[in-house]
């Protein structure tokens, strides 16, 4: 039995770098699916789907709201052919009954433990409508190494430098922060993967840059703790989200191979500076992520916070503008107000305005954005804080001794496909 | 950051989206023929869906729970105050008006109150 998993393409944001990163969400459910499962897999942001191809069963990753509209629209054209579709994946979630229209059957929740039922009841042609595992977390032992086989990792590449590869070590998030709908999907108990698991599937990537895409790494100080002493011995160099606020983690992220961290920078207060300059005192970077068009938030506030931006030597920065995701406080608090004005998914990219925002007209918010970019970028491009950021992890790779040149024979291809060096 | 919890006397749990296990702050008092429903959102407290995303059905819930006349119901939604210093943490309240349908509770349309209809209300 042949099973196709397909994770859609979406319009990427204008006038931005844009990088392909291998999807984690598909990699990590293949490796739950029964062995006697033939898988093939498609991300269309870097290759062609092949209609064609000779398939019994469609399975649809969607992570986006941008992607779920072309999740339908290839939905539709397996199920006319006559092929079963199911969706997962964290926007089916968001999304289920709006996706549920366009699919044979939904996956909602984690899937460790359960293909086994969904892939014999399509067997036996009595797949169930909607597999509801919302609040039926399977034990996160079973969480097995992700099938990163499945990737042509030649296209997770950008003129010879290969993308950072994705890995967890850990899931649900206690923290409920207004943006973010992290706790309805994973829940609001963090649950820590054992760490002899995490180390052996960490070791078993070949790739020595990674991102730990767990939501958070400041839940348990202890187990990050444990974590990054488990991890340190491997010498990977990673990218994550915020690290706890404490001097020893701190150090310990640093020597584990901390490269840089996504932190949020929401005021342009003596805190924030002081977080950065302590994660910078540990030679960990930052990449600041500012959220713009909060109701706390006037045209003055937004040019002041990039101007303290710059003032706080960011790495880089990368600006978004408030989208009310659904099942956040965010949507719960413009719905009800009446202030969403645009249910087109494709706009909800995070670089769109979708809503009425409290102290200017959509436009002005829009207008901002743009600035926020334009001014953060003004003196040093985008491009040329990468490349600092980058030169920073190859010393230390150097300096460990586990930095790989870039591939010569892809040198004159970014993400599959051809460019001039 | 922690909740206020001002108008909570019992939580109640309720079925969320695709029958999520759902939990959230109650407290019902009766003003003449009417009977106020104060619901509160819980976030941490709160395993599931928000109060808002299900609020036809967990109105129904309730009503059905309490044998509560939806005609004779003043419903009012809770976001309780998160005690931070970011004003979309501030405690807020709305009363939300339902059209009636076959004795089920539908277009749900939500009206934040001043401080002047807190003081009827609450």
């Amino acid at each position: 039995m042949k099973f196709k998993i397909i994770y859609p393409k979406w319009r990427k944001l204008e006038g931005q770098t844009t990088f392909n990163l291998p999807p984690h969400g598909p990699v990590v459910m293949a490796a739950s699916l029964p062995e006697d499962v033939e898988v093939s897999f498609t991300d269309e942001n870097v290759e062609e789907l092949n209609f064609d191809e000779a398939v019994d069963f469609v399975g649809i990753s969607m992570m986006l709201t941008v992607q779920i509209k072309r999740g339908y629209e290839i939905a539709k054209i397996y199920r006319d052919k006559g092929i079963k579709v199911i969706f997962g994946g964290i926007s089916t979630m968001l999304h289920a009954e709006e996706t549920m229209l366009h699919a044979d059957s939904i996956f909602l929740g984690e899937s460790e433990g359960r293909m086994e039922e969904v892939m014999n009841d399509f067997k036996k042609g009595k797949l169930k409508k909607v597999y509801n595992f919302l609040n039926e977390h399977p034990p996160i032992e079973w969480v097995g190494p992700a099938r990163r086989d499945l990737l042509n990792h030649s296209l997770y590449n950008h003129k010879g430098v290969q993308m950072v590869d994705l890995f967890h070590a850990s899931r649900g998030c206690r923290f409920s922060c207004y943006p973010c709908a992290v706790s309805y999907l994973g829940g609001r108990k963090f649950r820590a993967r054992p760490m002899d698991k995490v180390v052996e599937e960490m070791a078993g990537i070949q790739n020595n840059r990674l991102f730990i895409v767990d939501n958070s790494l400041a839940q348990d100080h202890e187990w990050v703790a444990e974590l990054f002493r488990a991890i340190a011995p491997l010498k990977k160099k990673w990218i994550s989200h915020t690290i706890a606020d404490d001097p020893k983690i701190l150090d310990l992220a640093a020597k584990a191979g901390a490269w840089y961290v996504y932190q949020a920078v929401f005021d342009t207060s003596d805190f924030i500076k002081e977080r950065i300059k302590r994660y910078h005192d540990h030679g960990i970077g930052v990449e600041g992520t500012i959220l713009l068009g909060l109701d706390d938030q006037t045209e003055d506030d937004i040019k002041r916070l990039i101007d303290f931006l710059l003032e706080i030597n960011l790495d880089l920065a990368e600006f978004t503008i408030l989208t009310p995701f659904p099942h956040t406080k965010v949507w719960d608090d413009l719905y009800r107000q009446g202030r969403i004005f645009d249910k087109d998914w494709n706009n909800y990219n995070a670089g769109q305005v979708v809503y009425q925002p409290k102290n200017m007209s959509p436009e002005k918010l829009q207008e901002l954005y743009q600035y926020a970019w334009d001014s953060f970028y003004k003196d040093e491009s985008q491009e040329l804080k990468m490349f600092k950021l980058f030169t920073q992890v190859i010393m230390k790779e150097m300096e460990d001794g586990t930095f790989v040149p870039r591939k010569r024979e892809l040198a004159n291809q970014s993400f599959g496909k051809q460019v001039i060096r | 950051m922690e909740l206020t919890h001002y108008h909570i006397d019992q939580t109640f749990d309720f079925k969320g989206s695709f029958d999520m296990p759902s939990r959230c702050g109650l407290k019902i008092s009766q003003k003449g023929e009417k009977t106020i429903v104060i619901v509160t959102e819980l976030y941490k407290e709160n395993p599931g869906t928000t109060i808002t995303s299900v609020t036809c059905s967990l109105a129904e819930q309730i009503c059905e729970a309490f044998q509560i006349q939806p005609k004779q119901m003043i419903y009012l939604e809770c976001a309780p105050g998160m005690n931070s210093k970011l004003n979309f943490y501030d405690e807020v309240y709305y009363l939300v008006q339902f059209d009636i349908e076959d004795n089920k509770l539908i277009n749900p349309k939500w009206t934040q109150l001043d401080d002047y209809e807190k003081s009827i209300y609450l």
